[in-house]
């Protein structure tokens, strides 16, 4: 490894790693702007123009709040919680790759955290490590409501995990590899896999609702539920370990909005028109802006859904899991092997 | 007054009223009867203590039997007589009562809101039941001298004035002392003191509750509070021995204003203006002049608040050395005080004390008169005397006394004793004060805050030896006890004293260089 | 027992949801351009129809008296006891004036029983809204600031006339 390698790959690291936290102070702006918007109203319009300090001011706010642990609660896992919830999501933007390589001493150098081959299999276990961060919360705060939201919730991940697992299986087998660069280049050599019709689109639409299933948002966030319970895992969370929990959740959306780009829309690439560029670095960083705008869609449409579905009751969101969504990507996967194999795709 | 007029044959008969039987005295006022069987009949000029004027004309009633010529008559100057027959309520009275208002608003102004008399208005209430609700003149209001100044306790308002000569016949008939008189005739005539002079007499304030309207106010009441806002305590008048009833209206815990209840054997309708208008010794604002807890005064001579109990315990020893001591009483006291502090002395005097006790009877001021105040500045000196048994000390006995060895007892030693003794007792501090007042010992050597005529409730016995009862119209400070419990609780704390022989160092005790030889 | 169901009949597409769903994201989307309802307060203020019941006020009559007689109507009528008015005597024509008006808006529910009892017209429902501070003091509001010139409410005193005039013919 060279110096200038060591270099980039020190200025990548930091740079992409800041990426999560940025986007997740505007992700809190954008969910109360945009639920504004679809209600009539101006939302947070008083801290900086258009109210953009209005994170600062909320992560301000939340630093000098009282931290509460409740009697009875196990004051490890009490602690700890947070931080598992928080963690995996973020540990997952490693293998995202946010942009075309580039070219440092004349060798192509991948601009995700760490270019893994087993990509895909990285992203499945850390998303299998989220539900602990929320399954611990709700168990170590000694409280009916955070215990039932705990539940709920490593139930409902657990059920809709395996549908999500076979979409990204059928994924994996169109695109032929599970390095998520090597992914989105095969379908900017080839098309979309949202266009491998009707497999990829199938895989696409369940990939997006397991996605929100994932990530407890709205239409299937029965782990918090505020009508029936109070605040769910986090009833008892206040100050910077509420925060964490609220930058897990917003981390997660903003890592699945990633891997659906990546997975389906094919990352960087747009029909051709940026694949194809000449100079590298140009390819590059329009690369990256189509990648983040192919994000900032899915993260609008996560915020979209959320202002205008009303939630599942816990038996439909079973109903659901269990009984299509998994026969269906079970057939889905059968259905991508038979095609492979008769060489329709 | 009424008495003059009862009826003198007990005998009833029967007559007709709206169509009913009833059996009504014979020779008695007609109006009287009404009111008595309650019909509504409204009235203004109409007084039960005073001579019949009849000319107001707003207790008219329609007559259609034997006495009155048929038709309408005045019910306030008819007597009953045998075979009457009354409507009170039929068209032509009611017509003409409605005139009758008409005619008396004509020129009434409109200033309820402004008028201290609103709410208890005798014109309000019956323009209010029968009277119109708009008028019919378009001519202006006639308008008179709004503010005059009768003398330093009431002022007079000719445009409210609706010429009932109330005031005129109460001054005529039951002070004989004729002093107000309606002046000019017709639609000009007005209510004025001869030539204008300023009305004198101990009994001005009396047509100030006899006014049907707000003509006549009482200067120290003027624009003090709503009526309705008053709360009324009927209890006894304590600033002369008569004992007049009175009604003591307060607001807030302070006495506003105070007015005579009727009671035949006593005062009648009346009371004087001196129990009307002093009642500032009784509204002791605490904190400036009203004693809030007891105290005592230690050998620095700095108060200092003590409870009740420590009270006693510094008391004690202070009494039991002591061999001869003068304890007075106030003949403020209610006889069942005087009692308690008979029991107190004579049980000091079982100790082998030799206590020199009895209340403290005023000289006679030259105040009284022949109508209703009398010499005596105190309620119940005939009580105490009479009923209780005990001695009168005169005010003599107080002149040239060592202060340190008297004990007072009550309320009333500031407005009773005279200046010089006051000051001579105060200078050096009895050695007990139990009262209501902070400025007028502020040296005696232990102040125990008692209750004041109006805080309490007991039996005075006035000079024509009629006991009657004394309801307490306000609220005492918190920690100030009844005078009643404070004595028995003294005597008790005496006694267990003595049994149990408690010794307490000498240095607890202040002013201890008197022992008990 | 029979229960009968009231459940619609839903068409294949319904129950495939899907079309159902787009429907309703794009009513929300389109409601994202509609034009805004709130009133960004502080600088866009409401301005109270003229029956809106707000903070009492006194009259002031042109040249600087109380219109108010201290009666004490108003505070025999106050359901809530916030009004607490002492008289005194002055040299006009109308030969009282209240001393002492102070008006606990920590107590009064802007009933408007007040206004409706006044016989002067002096205690007036004004459109004043904003009755928030700091400090229980500063809630009680005594007479020097509740006497208000009667330019200022002329229209309120005109509509209570009206208003009560229609009730009481």
């Amino acid at each position: 490894m060279t110096t200038a390698v060591l270099i980039a790959t020190i200025i990548k690291v930091v740079v992409f790693f800041h990426i999560a936290p940025i986007m997740v102070s505007l992700l809190t702006l954008a969910e109360r702007k945009v639920s504004a918007w679809i209600q009539f109203r101006y939302g947070p319009n008083r801290v900086g123009p258009w109210g953009l300090f209005q994170p600062i001011a909320d992560g301000l706010k939340f630093f000098f709040k009282e931290e509460v642990v409740p009697e009875g609660a196990n004051p490890i896992l009490f602690r700890l919680a947070p931080a598992l919830a928080a963690g995996p999501a973020m540990m997952t933007i490693a293998v995202i790759p946010f942009t075309f390589p580039i070219l440092i001493d004349g060798q192509p150098f991948s601009l995700a955290i760490a270019d893994l081959n087993i990509g895909v299999l990285f992203f499945i276990a850390m998303s299998g490590l989220a539900v602990y961060g929320i399954l611990l919360g709700g168990w170590a705060s000694n409280n009916k409501w955070s215990l039932l939201g705990g539940l709920r919730s490593s139930a409902q991940m657990i059920s809709y995990e395996l549908s999500m697992m076979m979409s990204v299986i059928t994924v994996v087998m169109l695109t032929g590899t599970m390095n998520l660069g090597e992914m989105f280049t095969y379908q900017a050599h080839h098309t979309w896999v949202l266009f491998m019709f009707p497999v990829g689109t199938i895989a696409f639409v369940l990939f997006l609702i397991a996605a929100f299933a994932e990530t407890n948002r709205l239409p299937f966030d029965l782990a918090e539920c505020e009508t029936e319970l109070v605040g769910g895992f986090h009833t008892e969370y206040s100050s910077m370990k509420f925060a964490l929990f609220f930058m897990g959740e917003y981390s997660a959306m903003f890592m699945m909005s990633c891997l659906l780009a990546t997975f389906f829309l094919g990352g960087p690439s747009f029909f051709g028109l940026i694949e194809n560029m000449d100079s590298i670095w140009w390819r590059a960083i329009l690369g990256f802006v189509v990648f983040m705008i192919k994000v900032g869609f899915f993260l609008f449409f996560y915020i979209w859904v959320r202002w205008t579905l009303p939630r599942f009751r816990w038996d439909q969101l079973m109903y659901l899991g269990w009984k299509i969504l998994l026969p269906l990507s079970i057939l889905n996967l059968t259905a991508t092997g038979i095609l492979i194999a008769t060489g329709v795709l | 007054m009424s008495s003059e007029e009862q009826n003198p044959d007990p005998l009833f008969t029967s007559i007709l009223v709206d169509g009913k039987e009833y059996q009504a005295p014979l020779g008695g006022r007609l109006i009287d009867f009404l009111h008595s069987i309650g019909k509504n009949i409204p009235h203004f000029c109409y007084h039960k203590g005073l001579p019949v004027a009849a000319s107001c004309r707003q207790c008219q009633i329609e007559s259609k039997g034997k006495g009155p010529r048929p038709g309408l008559a005045v019910s306030c100057r008819e007597t009953i007589i045998e075979g009457m027959e009354i409507l009170t309520d039929s068209e032509i009275v009611q017509k003409a009562r409605a005139g009758v208002m008409e005619f008396l608003l004509l020129n009434h102004p409109l200033d309820c809101p402004i008028c201290d008399k609103a709410g208890e208005c005798m014109l309000q209430d019956t323009a209010y039941s029968t009277g119109q609700s708009r008028g019919r003149t378009q001519e202006p209001r006639k308008h008179f001298d709004k503010r005059k100044s009768l003398g330093d306790k009431i002022l007079l308002d000719n445009e409210r004035c609706i010429l009932c000569t109330r005031c005129v016949r109460f001054f005529e008939a039951v002070t004989k002392d004729p002093q107000l008189t309606v002046l000019d005739r017709g639609d000009r005539s007005y209510l004025s003191t001869f030539m204008g002079d300023p009305l004198h007499g101990n009994y001005q304030g009396n047509i100030v509750d006899i006014c049907p309207v707000g003509a006549l106010t009482l200067k120290k009441f003027r624009f003090k509070s709503r009526v309705w806002f008053l709360h009324a305590t009927e209890t006894i008048c304590g600033l002369c021995s008569k004992g007049c009833n009175i009604s003591v209206e307060t607001r807030d815990n302070k006495i506003l204003r105070i007015r005579p209840r009727y009671n035949a054997e006593i005062n009648d309708y009346w009371m004087c203006d001196e129990g009307r208008l002093m009642f500032d010794r009784y509204n002791l604002e605490v904190g400036e002049t009203r004693l809030p807890s007891p105290f005592f005064i230690d050998e620095n001579g700095e108060r200092i608040p003590i409870s009740i109990e420590e009270a006693f315990k510094k008391l004690s020893p202070l009494f039991l050395r002591q061999k001869e001591i003068l304890m007075v009483l106030s003949p403020f006291a209610t006889i069942e005080e005087g009692w308690a502090f008979k029991e107190l002395a004579e049980t000091l005097e079982k100790l082998g004390l030799e206590p020199t006790f009895g209340y403290y009877q005023p000289d006679p001021n030259a105040k009284g008169d022949e109508f209703l105040h009398t010499d005596e500045p105190a309620p119940n000196c005939k009580g105490l005397r009479e009923e209780v048994g005990l001695k009168a000390i005169p005010p003599e006995d107080l002149e040239n006394v060592n202060s340190k060895k008297v004990a007072l007892f009550g309320f009333g030693f500031g407005e009773l004793l005279d200046q010089s003794t006051l000051e001579s007792i105060a200078a050096e501090g009895p050695m007990l004060y139990m009262g209501v007042r902070s400025d007028l010992f502020p040296a005696a050597k232990v102040q125990l805050a008692s209750l004041s005529p109006m805080e309490k409730a007991g039996h005075w016995i006035n000079c024509d030896g009629i006991k009657q009862f004394v309801r307490p119209a306000l609220k005492a400070p918190v920690l100030a006890k009844d005078d009643f419990q404070l004595l028995t609780e003294l005597l008790e704390a005496f006694i267990s004293w003595e049994e149990n022989q408690i010794d307490i160092p000498d240095e607890e005790i202040m002013g201890t260089e008197e022992v008990r030889t | 027992m029979k229960v009968k169901r009231m459940e619609k009949k839903l068409s294949f597409m319904e129950k495939l949801s899907i079309p159902e769903i787009l429907k309703g994201l794009s009513i929300t989307f389109r409601n994202m351009f509609k034009p805004k309802v709130t009133r960004l307060y502080p600088e866009e203020r409401y301005k109270a129809p003229i029956a809106l019941k707000g903070q009492p006020l006194l009259v002031e009559n042109e040249d600087g008296t109380p219109r108010c007689v201290a009666c004490s109507m108003c505070e025999v009528v106050c359901p809530a006891l916030a009004i607490t008015i002492k008289a005194e005597e002055t040299e006009r024509y109308i030969e009282r004036e209240p001393e002492e008006f102070s008006i606990d808006m920590l107590r009064c529910i802007l009933c408007g029983l007040c206004e409706e009892v006044c016989p002067k017209e002096a205690i007036i429902m004004s459109d004043r809204y904003e009755l928030a501070n700091f400090t229980r003091e500063s809630l009680v509001f005594h007479k020097d600031r509740l006497m208000t010139p009667i330019k200022e409410l002329e229209g309120r005193i005109r509509f209570t006339k009206e208003k009560f005039d229609k009730w009481h013919r």
